[in-house]
């Protein structure tokens, strides 16, 4: 701690000029309207990388009584079992490693690292989307985060979006393909109310580690993708069904 | 390489123009002529902070295109890209706007920190501290100082006015609106916090109002608070109390309104509680007036005051409320409308009576042997003063290149003061009546010739006037009088009124990143004085006094002065200000009825210098240097003898004399409130304040003489402070140290006799408070104050002496359930002075609060629990003893029913 203010007074004392360098990364952190998952997002001069955190909360939990299982929010009686469940969940969520995705600001085109069958396989996943250049800007304005926020409203794939950016943040962005505003989409909100995300943490400039896209997967195109993700839902709800059916089978 | 300079080059922008539509459009490009992409190129409505109106994003080639659908309208361009500078530009005609060749700059430096999180009590964005207030919200504050004083970084003085880590706040906004100026406290001491959201802390804040600072860089330190958003803004607060015996009460309201193109804040209050409205408003003293500091005029303005006046005993800063009974009203209006997008108006009325009590005896002692004067006086001291404060100002911006400001305030204060009480065993009576009027008219006038250059005209008028009647019946008789006969009553008269005209010239070029500024001053002072003494038994019989006790002439001082600023910023860490000043200061005095005059002038050369290191985004260095000129006061100059009390007597000198002093001071800031959780601040001052003239005090009798005598030694004075938050987030508590010393020589003389004082003062605050949670918190400090001086006469050790107190103030608050609050505050003073006993005074409040329902609150005040009738306080000076018993106010109950909606 001494030799910390010994260093400040020396460097105030001699005046040196250093010039750091310059970081231009923001990291944001938006939650969506449901708040299960949290999107992380890094934006730099050209690109965003963005990735998704679970936000899992435990509302409800099973628990064996005489050999039946039931579901409680009793957290007094059950405090270990909660404990546990919620332990053991959370660790069974981490395993899952979360796609990481990738796109420059003035393409349309995403790339994306996807794991697949509990991470045994490994995509690099290719998708293109429509332009976003349609917006209509407003003079309303609402303060996000203590940042004012301008509206403008997008009618996007049939679906009207209302989006706040914010002018202090100057990247033509927003949580996941949100873009194409002069300045960081803070807010945004299909009219319909189906997709929403919020901006819940800012931190710049951003010095901490950032996600890497990884190009070594399968390529793919995001229609195949699809077709391979239903399929692995499928099999997942199958699961799911007979767990439900008979509880005290273990899954596989 | 270190680049200072904006690189950006807009290669070509060409204006199309088709029926209603104009295309702005063009290509953007970095310093080494790459195109730049992304790049948000925005036309903004009004000015550089304005919302967006139309927009569009460079594309790989940097090419952008805007269309504009209306021509008639101020529009700003403005380029923004992280990374680089933004580039701000006023279109001022549309139609005729003529692409050009800009040259750019990529951003070196350290950008400001940015750490919000969604939820969290502070928040940072770059230079704006933010809190959220339901986050230090307990339900227990009665104004907005309350809550002010729980936030972390933000100390507010006795008088309501506030710091935030050292730096002095200069304003607070009202949604970025300043309705208050410099006298904010009306706001913070009699606000409630009904409807508050946020409290933003700015740092670096630049006043884009006034068009003058469009080039320049902020310096100012404001808060800015943020209210609910609902359909109808109006958070009102009334308050009605009521004694459960004896006359107290308490009756208040404040209201805030942001309603439309208004913005308001009317308070009222009505007490017999000791609250005095002068204190709710912020004023130090009972005679002052209620001026806007942060004008910036020409020349300076002096609201003088009288010699004579009784001052209020009010050791230890004891609340007002435990010393004074009294009957005090306040109220206060603050209206901003925008009338339309040209025109903006300020208005502020204050109206201000107050009418206190106090008891007293006193001892007073020379403390100089070679002057025994002994006094002993019993008074009951009345006050009754009225204040009438009308402030205005209208904001007139025609175009973005054009803005007229005009200001006007008017002040009226008159001022009944009434002593009666024993001199020994002698009956004597005092009257001072006075009365202040003051009108000032500040104009200022702005032009932006194009972006780099600006020119402003100011225009400041300002008449003042000051009349004092002070009579006293059975005054000390004394054969200096020049009178033979025994008169029982002693009458004075003194006028001071003074016009002051001055006017300005003001260039600003902005080169790159150096801004020059070059200012030309002119300005007039015009000082009559009269005064005049009588002795009389009848009030038909006045017999005038001898030829000293009268004066009547007349002061002029003209002040020309040429300035040059030269403003750079060598990168975002580094800046400098300097300025060199050169003032000619030319005095005249004229003895009217001598018919005798005396003229001198002088020139002074003055230079500043500011330096700002940002070592980081939490560490500031600031080092800042000035000189001053020291020109002859009117009280110094006055060689009449005027009564300043029943045994003092104050003479002038008719002698010019002139001098300079300095000042500098150096502070290292960090803010770091939410990683570390450490808010430091050290600042250190050194200047001289050379005294032209200095007091040479001698006796006769009980009459003791203090004569101007020229002097150019100068007195010495330097002063460190330091202050330490620290948060300690396990406990959920802040822990504050603060510190202050300071050390000093003064000169003086006694008997004609050079005496020097060399005091030392130290204070020492630990202080601890918490924010647990909503049902208990504790707030606790110690305040240790110690001085010691020591007096020496031609250079041998004479006098030491050395005076000690300890302050404690502890107050617990407690959420005892959902709808009971319950506060206990205790505060405790020991006062060790030299050669006295230890004197002890403790005093206890209760404060209750019942919620009854989301606008009704039902409370309970007990103060002054336990304490004594009566304190005694030993207040030593260089050349005096004074020991002060006064009367206390006694424990009462106030039952006060709170509404707000």
């Amino acid at each position: 701690m001494k030799k910390k203010w010994l260093l400040n007074i020396i460097s105030m004392l001699s005046f040196i000029t250093v010039i750091s360098q310059q970081n231009n990364i923001c990291f944001v952190k938006y939650s969506d309207n449901g708040n299960n998952w949290n999107y992380l997002h890094w934006y730099d001069n050209s690109k965003l990388t963005f990735t998704y955190e679970t936000n899992y909360q435990v509302f409800d939990f099973p628990v064996n009584i005489d050999g039946k299982y039931i579901k409680t929010t009793d957290t007094v009686k059950f405090k270990k079992e909660y404990l546990e469940y919620k332990e053991g969940l959370y660790k069974e969520l981490g395993k899952i490693k979360q796609p990481i995705t990738q796109r420059e600001y003035i393409s349309n085109v995403v790339k994306r690292t996807q794991y697949a069958n509990e991470n045994k396989e490994k995509y690099f996943v290719l998708d293109t989307i429509a332009d976003m250049n349609k917006w209509e800007i407003t003079e309303d304005t609402l303060s996000i985060l203590g940042f004012n926020c301008q509206k403008a409203v997008i009618n996007y794939k049939d679906i009207k979006y209302i989006a706040y950016f914010t002018q202090k943040l100057a990247y033509p962005a927003g949580p996941r393909n949100f873009r194409g505003l002069p300045g960081l989409i803070l807010k945004v909100d299909s009219e319909n109310g189906s997709i929403g995300y919020i901006a819940t943490e800012i931190k710049f400039p951003y010095t901490g580690m950032i996600p890497v896209l990884e190009t070594d997967g399968i390529p793919i195109s995001q229609k195949q993708y699809s077709i391979i993700a239903e399929e692995n839902n499928k099999k997942k709800l199958m699961k799911m069904n007979n767990f439900l059916k008979n509880p005290s089978i273990k899954q596989n | 390489m270190r680049s200072y300079f904006i690189l950006f080059s807009l290669t070509f922008c060409t204006l199309f123009l088709k029926a209603q539509n104009i295309i702005v459009s063009g290509t953007v490009k970095d310093e080494n002529n790459f195109p730049l992409e992304y790049v948000s190129v925005k036309l903004l409505k009004e000015d550089s902070i304005g919302i967006v109106k139309y927009f569009a994003l460079t594309n790989r080639e940097g090419f952008f295109s805007v269309t504009i659908s209306d021509n008639n309208q101020k529009l700003w361009l403005q380029m923004s890209m992280v990374g680089y500078l933004n580039y701000n530009q006023p279109i001022i005609d549309l139609l005729h706007y003529h692409p050009i060749n800009f040259v750019l700059k990529k951003f070196i430096g350290t950008l400001p920190e940015i750490q919000v999180q969604a939820n969290s009590a502070i928040t940072k964005h770059g230079d704006t501290t933010m809190y959220r207030v339901s986050a230090f919200e307990k339900g227990n504050e009665n104004n907005l100082s309350d809550l002010l004083k729980k936030l972390p970084g933000i100390s507010i003085d006795e008088y309501g006015r506030a710091s935030f880590n050292g730096k002095v706040v200069s304003k607070i906004l009202l949604e970025e609106d300043d309705l208050f100026g410099s006298n904010y406290a009306a706001l913070t001491n009699n606000s409630n916090i009904n409807g508050i959201e946020r409290i933003d802390v700015i740092e670096n804040y630049k006043d884009n109002s006034r068009l003058e600072n469009v080039n320049s860089k902020g310096e100012e330190t404001v808060i800015n608070l943020k209210y609910k958003k609902k359909p109808l803004r109006l958070f009102s607060n009334i308050s009605v109390g009521g004694a459960l015996a004896a006359n107290f009460y308490e009756l208040k309201t404040s209201n805030t309104g942001i309603i439309n193109k208004n913005k308001f804040v009317f308070t009222a209050n009505k007490n017999t509680i000791g609250i005095l409205a002068n204190r709710l408003m912020g004023l130090t003293s009972d005679v002052q007036l209620i001026t806007n500091e942060n004008e910036k005029l020409p020349t300076p303005v002096q609201l003088y005051n009288s010699p004579m006046q009784f001052a209020d005993i009010k050791p230890l800063n004891i609340s007002d409320n435990r010393i004074f009974s009294n009957s005090s009203n306040l109220v206060t209006l603050n209206h901003l409308i925008k009338l339309n997008k040209k025109v903006v108006i300020k208005l502020a009325v204050n109206s201000l009576f107050d009418n206190y009590i106090q008891t007293n005896s006193t001892t007073q002692t020379i403390n100089n042997p070679i002057l025994p004067i002994t006094l002993k006086q019993n008074n009951i001291t009345t006050k009754n003063n009225t204040l009438f404060n009308l402030d205005g100002e209208i904001n007139w911006q025609p175009s973005n290149t054009f803005q007229t400001i005009i200001q006007f305030n008017n002040n009226n204060l008159q001022l009944s003061q009434n002593r009666n009480g024993q001199l020994f065993v002698q009956q004597i009576s005092q009257i001072i009546t006075q009365q202040k009027n003051q009108q000032r008219l500040n104009i200022v006038s702005t032009k932006l010739i194009d972006k780099s250059n600006i020119l402003s005209y100011q225009f400041v008028y300002n008449s003042f006037n000051l009349g004092t009647v002070y009579k006293i019946n059975n005054p000390i008789l004394d054969s200096s009088y020049g009178v033979t006969i025994i008169y029982t009553n002693l009458l004075q008269n003194f006028n001071l009124p003074s016009v002051i005209t001055a006017m300005t010239a003001k260039y600003l070029i902005k080169k790159k990143s150096v801004t020059y500024s070059l200012n030309a001053s002119i300005g007039k002072e015009e000082i009559n004085f009269k005064n005049s003494a009588y002795l009389f038994n009848n009030p038909d019989s006045l017999a005038m006094m001898a030829g000293s006790y009268y004066a009547n002439g007349k002061l002029i001082i003209y002040r020309s002065s040429a300035t040059l600023s030269i403003a750079k910023t060598f990168s975002d860490k580094f800046s400098c200000n300097t300025n060199i000043s050169i003032l000619n200061a030319k005095l005249t005095i004229e003895d009217i009825n001598q018919a005798h005059f005396n003229s001198t002038e002088n020139i002074f050369l003055l230079p500043t210098l500011s330096l700002q290191y940002k070592i980081s985004n939490k560490k500031n260095v600031f080092v800042n240097g000035l000189m001053q000129p020291v020109i002859p006061t009117i009280m110094q100059l006055n060689n009449s003898t005027i009564f300043s009390g029943i045994s003092s007597i104050n003479k002038g000198v008719r002698q010019f004399n002139f001098n300079t002093g300095y000042s500098i001071n150096a502070s290292y800031l960090f803010l770091d409130p939410l990683k570390s959780g450490i808010i430091f601040n050290t600042i250190v001052l050194i200047s001289n304040s050379p005294p032209n003239y200095i007091n040479n005090l001698s006796g006769r009798g009980l009459l003791s003489f203090n004569e101007s005598v020229v002097f150019n030694k100068k007195n010495f004075f330097t002063a460190i402070s330091s202050r330490i938050e620290k948060n300690l987030p396990r406990i959920k508590s802040w822990f504050i140290i603060s510190s202050a010393i300071s050390n000093g020589s003064q000169f003086m003389f006694t008997n004609t006799e050079l005496t020097t004082n060399k005091t030392v003062s130290g204070l020492f605050e630990l202080r601890f408070k918490t924010n647990w949670n909503k049902f208990f918190n504790i707030n606790s400090g110690l305040i240790m104050r110690n001085q010691s001086q020591q007096s020496l006469i031609n250079d041998i050790k004479f006098t030491t002496f050395n005076s000690s107190d300890f302050i404690s103030n502890t107050t617990a608050s407690f959420k005892v359930t959902n709808k009971f609050l319950l506060d206990i505050q205790n505060d405790c003073y020991v006062n060790h002075s030299y050669n006295t006993t230890k004197r002890n005074l403790n005093f206890t409040d209760i404060q209750v609060k019942y919620i009854l329902s989301k606008k009704i609150n039902i409370g309970l005040l007990l103060r002054n629990i336990f304490n004594q009738k009566s304190f005694s306080y030993n207040e030593i000076s260089p050349t005096q003893n004074i020991s002060n018993d006064f009367l206390l106010t006694p424990f009462f109950g106030l039952l006060s029913l709170q509404i707000k909606f």
